[in-house]
């Protein structure tokens, strides 16, 4: 036990001063090999080798390739376009309008912040013409964009999946229900929030959008519907694995580009760039992590951990509370995926230890890597909407405008706690 | 408690809940109490280490772990005379799996075979303890599965290439699937169907979205209990004499469970709802023949030479 | 992830930008073989390239894109408390972690050269189903970590240089 509180410590502190992370890890991770027997650290070939050659997380670059060029294309901002003339006429108007267009971008993105900038930049101009509760914009949006790593794909579950040896299969089924339902109460909550004081969204006047317009807007949304059928269909009718749904998705986003004479090369090679940089930096931090649980495996604390943990007398309950603690406060700090990487090695076999499911444990813990998105004074989502209007909004006023939100995700985090099979439900189903 | 003079690794194939690793742990168990707790040995499943199953000789030799098991089947891209025994319908006729052990036991001890095994350990450094096998391998599906005809269009995940072309020969799609992605892709009907053994179908819960197995015994999958002798060369004399002996014992265990094992699983299997075929003699000659003439060949190929002689050793070995 | 400019970027050397390519290669490689695997299949064909090749694609698209995101410094930091810190306190852990990363990748590099050597030496082939020699692959894992730690020590001088400045500006009343 005293060893891994210095272990944790060793980690920290360089963490906390500002060494890459990856650094930090890996580092810490050498010197502690290094500590308990010289010669171990002939393995650390094997494990950045093994690391990076993992099957499953080929999937990542490109489900990232394929949300950029959605973004890049146009595809988004249509979208949102034509879902804001079918929902303008709800208690809340615009508001859903970015809770829906969230969701749909949720299923062809793997990641939070490109969903909360995609959707806030076509979003965030209309909302201010018309008048909407700013605080009230830039939380929706925020928070509207979190979903991207709850509705499937994630990238934060494909490494979950990878990290703990599960299906990432069976993630994207269990995460797609909490997903929806979570959209649900956002709404659910703008639609109370709205009729309790309707001085926060404007009531749409004139006459509604005529049929031709319904029609057009119809069109406008198909594309983008269209990827979307093929990423689900894909996973959850059994036609392709998930890293084949990644790729016939950025074919099909590419081919819908072409027809709307949006594809570019310049566009493509941007994409290309993003993703790649995106999955080569990430990567560094899972060596580092992978580095770092080699060290705390061969100091045998997994096991010592696992032990312990078994012959404390509190509840599993309480334990597991604990652990959420933990996440929320790192998750005030830290970006998700990296808490994520880093923490798994050694609170991933409590969670076994208290039998609880590793697949609900893994939308439970995409939940609370949600919340870290949006809790000042670290939060990627939060950063992103302000950065959209640069110098023109407060970090502050989009924390508070988040803020309800925060307290809607850990409602959603008791519901799983509550009725595990919200999310357990669907991978059980499927057959 | 005192802390042990020796403490090892021991980094096993499977999981901690699985039959094999249950009576490795217990052997090590043993071996500390009889040690007077001189000797402890860890076990770890090799997922939860950073090494991947086929490093596990190399592990040996480089001194990283001391115990490990290690599959033949998973060095064959090295070694590929270490195949021969576990080709696929090596044996001349269908036989139970208590049966085909003893062959395929013979098999390996053929001369090159041997050799070959031998030449691998001393390399690395590693003695062999104990040699047990899986449940023989077998054709499961979602889909009706009762005769040769019925592979036909089924697309089946394949670990190793002489799965894949005999899938071939059969007409149907062989596919590629990590292994933790296989429930939900029989799930999804993005296969139809695996190959492997009973006690897996059961352990990986694979039967509750399989619906057929068809039981022709194809080979037997074998492993090594495998220690470095730079670390037993280490311990004091008594202390080698038991952690040998306990292991040997283990070896031993595992052996004589795997059939009874497997003739209960696949009664348990049949219980659960999987239909249960029993492949006939004329059609196992018939998967012998196709593997014979278009699966062998491959294998030939990449051994070399002395590829029919060895096949002519372990016919000889099989048939005594 | 941020959105990043994709326009030839004049801080970068030619060995980063050819190993950039590298990467983008393998990127495009991944899902043409993808994409190859799911046309294939109604048609009965196997490709086997997906599962092994994948992966040792995935394994050049990391090394090889690892020098353009050391030098323009993207690796993911906990900036929170440092932003607290004062102009020189920053200059200082900026320099620190530059120093660190340039033994850290040195420290893999030669871990991985290790393993190489030995897939060589023992002619180590996958275990799938291609079995596939892996010193192939693992030469672009040495490239691209050596390629990086060149591209660390650019950075550290970098560091050092601002780090003179920072102190220089600090002793000037
Ligand atoms: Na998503
Ligand atoms: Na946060």
């Amino acid at each position: 036990m005293i060893v891994m509180l210095w272990m944790t410590l060793t980690l920290l502190v360089p963490l906390l001063v500002g060494i890459p992370i990856a650094v930090a890890l890996g580092g810490s991770g050498l010197i502690w090999l290094i500590a308990l027997d010289p010669n171990y650290l002939r393995g650390v070939g094997h494990s950045i080798w093994n690391g990076a050659t993992s099957e499953v997380l080929t999937s990542v670059p490109l489900f990232i390739l394929m949300g950029e060029l959605v973004q890049r294309s146009g595809l988004a901002s249509r979208f949102y376009d034509a879902v804001s003339l079918w929902l303008r006429r709800l208690p809340g108007g615009l508001f859903h309008a970015n809770i829906a267009a969230t969701s749909v971008f949720s299923a062809v993105s793997g990641s939070s912040v490109a969903t909360a900038a995609t959707i806030g930049m076509v979003a965030l101009p209309n909302l201010e013409r018309l008048n909407y509760d700013r605080r009230m914009t830039l939380g929706s949006l925020a928070a509207g964009g979190t979903l991207g790593i709850l509705i499937p794909p994630s990238i934060p579950l494909i490494v979950y999946g990878a990290l703990v040896e599960t299906s990432v299969g069976k993630l994207f089924m269990a995460a797609l229900l909490p997903g929806i339902v979570m959209a649900l109460i956002f709404s659910l909550y703008i639609a109370i929030k709205v009729l309790l004081r309707p001085g926060l969204a404007p009531r749409a006047t004139g006459p509604g959008p005529t049929l031709a317009q319904r029609l057009t807007s119809l069109g406008q949304m198909a594309p983008l519907l269209l990827v979307v059928v093929v990423i689900l269909g894909g996973i959850y009718l059994g036609w392709t694995t998930t890293t084949e749904a990644a790729a016939s998705g950025t074919l099909v986003t590419c081919l819908m580009a072409l027809v709307q004479g949006r594809l570019r090369w310049a566009m493509l090679r941007d994409s290309l760039v993003s993703a790649i940089r995106f999955t080569s930096m990430l990567m560094f931090v899972i060596f580092g992590a992978q580095v770092f649980s080699f060290a705390v495996f061969s100091w045998g604390i997994t096991g010592e951990m696992g032990r312990w943990i078994g012959g404390l007398d509190y509840p599993p309950l309480a334990i597991l509370m604990i652990i959420l603690l933990i996440y929320l406060v790192l998750g005030m700090f830290i970006d998700a995926l990296s808490i994520m990487i880093m923490t798994l090695s050694i609170l991933y076999p409590i969670i076994l230890q208290l039998h609880y499911d590793p697949i609900w444990f893994g939308v439970v813990l995409v939940l609370l890597l949600e919340i870290g998105l949006i809790t000042p004074p670290v939060g990627l989502n939060l950063y992103t909407i302000q950065a959209l209007q640069p110098g023109r909004v407060a970090m502050k006023e989009v924390s508070l405008g988040a803020f309800p939100f925060v307290l809607l995700l850990l409602a959603g985090v008791a519901l799983l706690i509550a009725f595990p099979d919200i999310a357990l439900w669907l991978p059980r189903q499927m057959f | 408690a005192q802390a042990a003079d020796y403490r090892w690794q021991f980094f096993g194939m499977l999981p901690t809940t699985h039959e094999f690793s249950k009576k490795i742990v217990a052997g090590l168990e043993r071996i500390k109490e009889r040690s007077g707790g001189r000797v402890e040995i860890q076990y770890s499943y090799i997922a939860e280490t950073p090494y991947k199953p086929a490093e596990s000789l190399t592990l040996i030799r480089d001194g990283l772990v001391q115990i490990t098991e290690w599959l033949p089947a998973n060095g064959v891209g090295t070694y590929p005379i270490l195949a021969a025994p576990e080709l696929p319908f090596v044996a001349a006729h269908k036989d139970t799996a208590a049966n085909l052990q003893v062959a395929v036991g013979r098999a390996w001890d053929s001369p090159i075979v041997a050799e070959a095994m031998d030449t691998v350990m001393a390399d690395h450094g590693a003695r062999v303890l104990g040699r047990y096998f899986y449940q023989p391998m077998n054709f499961w599906s979602s889909k009706p599965l009762a005769k040769v005809a019925d592979f036909k269009d089924q697309r089946v995940r394949v670990i190793t290439p002489e799965q894949g072309s005999l899938l071939e020969q059969l007409g149907g799609t062989p596919m590629n699937i990590p292994n933790t992605e296989v429930y939900t892709s029989l799930q999804t009907n993005v296969i139809d169907g695996v190959i492997t053994g009973s006690g897996n179908v059961k352990g990986s819960k694979w039967n509750e979205v399989l619906t057929a197995g068809y039981i022709a015994n194809i080979t037997l999958i074998s492993a090594r209990m495998v220690i470095s002798k730079e670390a037993l060369a280490e311990l004091p004399d008594d202390l080698q004499a038991i952690v040998v002996e306990e292991l040997t014992k283990v070896g031993e265990e595992i052996l004589a469970w795997t059939p009874e094992s497997d003739q209960a699983a696949l009664d348990d299997l049949a219980a659960s709802g999987v239909t249960i075929t029993q492949a006939s003699d004329e059609d196992y000659l018939k998967f012998r023949e196709m593997a014979k003439t278009k699966v062998w060949p491959a294998w030939k190929e990449r051994v070399g030479a002395q590829a029919d002689t060895i096949l002519l050793q372990i016919d000889e070995a099989l048939a005594k | 992830m941020e959105s990043v400019e994709a326009k030839a970027d004049p801080r970068f050397a030619w060995f980063e930008r050819a190993s950039f390519w590298i990467a983008m290669a393998s990127c495009v490689l991944l899902l043409l073989f993808t994409l190859a695997e799911i046309a294939a299949r109604p048609l009965g064909i196997q490709v086997y390239v997906g599962g092994e090749y994948n992966s040792m694609l995935m394994g050049w698209l990391i090394f090889f894109a690892l020098p353009v995101v050391t030098r323009a410094r993207q690796h993911l930091v906990v900036d929170f408390f440092n932003a607290m810190l004062g102009h020189r306190g920053r200059a200082v852990i900026s320099w620190l972690g530059a120093l660190i990363m340039v033994i850290y990748v040195a420290a893999l590099l030669y871990f991985c050269a290790k393993l190489t050597l030995q897939s060589w030496n023992n002619n180590i082939r996958t275990q799938g189903i291609l079995r596939t020699p892996v010193v192939w692959p693992q030469l672009g894992m040495v490239l691209g970590l050596l390629l990086m730690w060149i591209s660390s020590v650019i950075v550290l001088l970098g560091e050092t240089r601002d780090l003179f400045r920072a102190a220089d500006r600090g002793a000037r009343p």
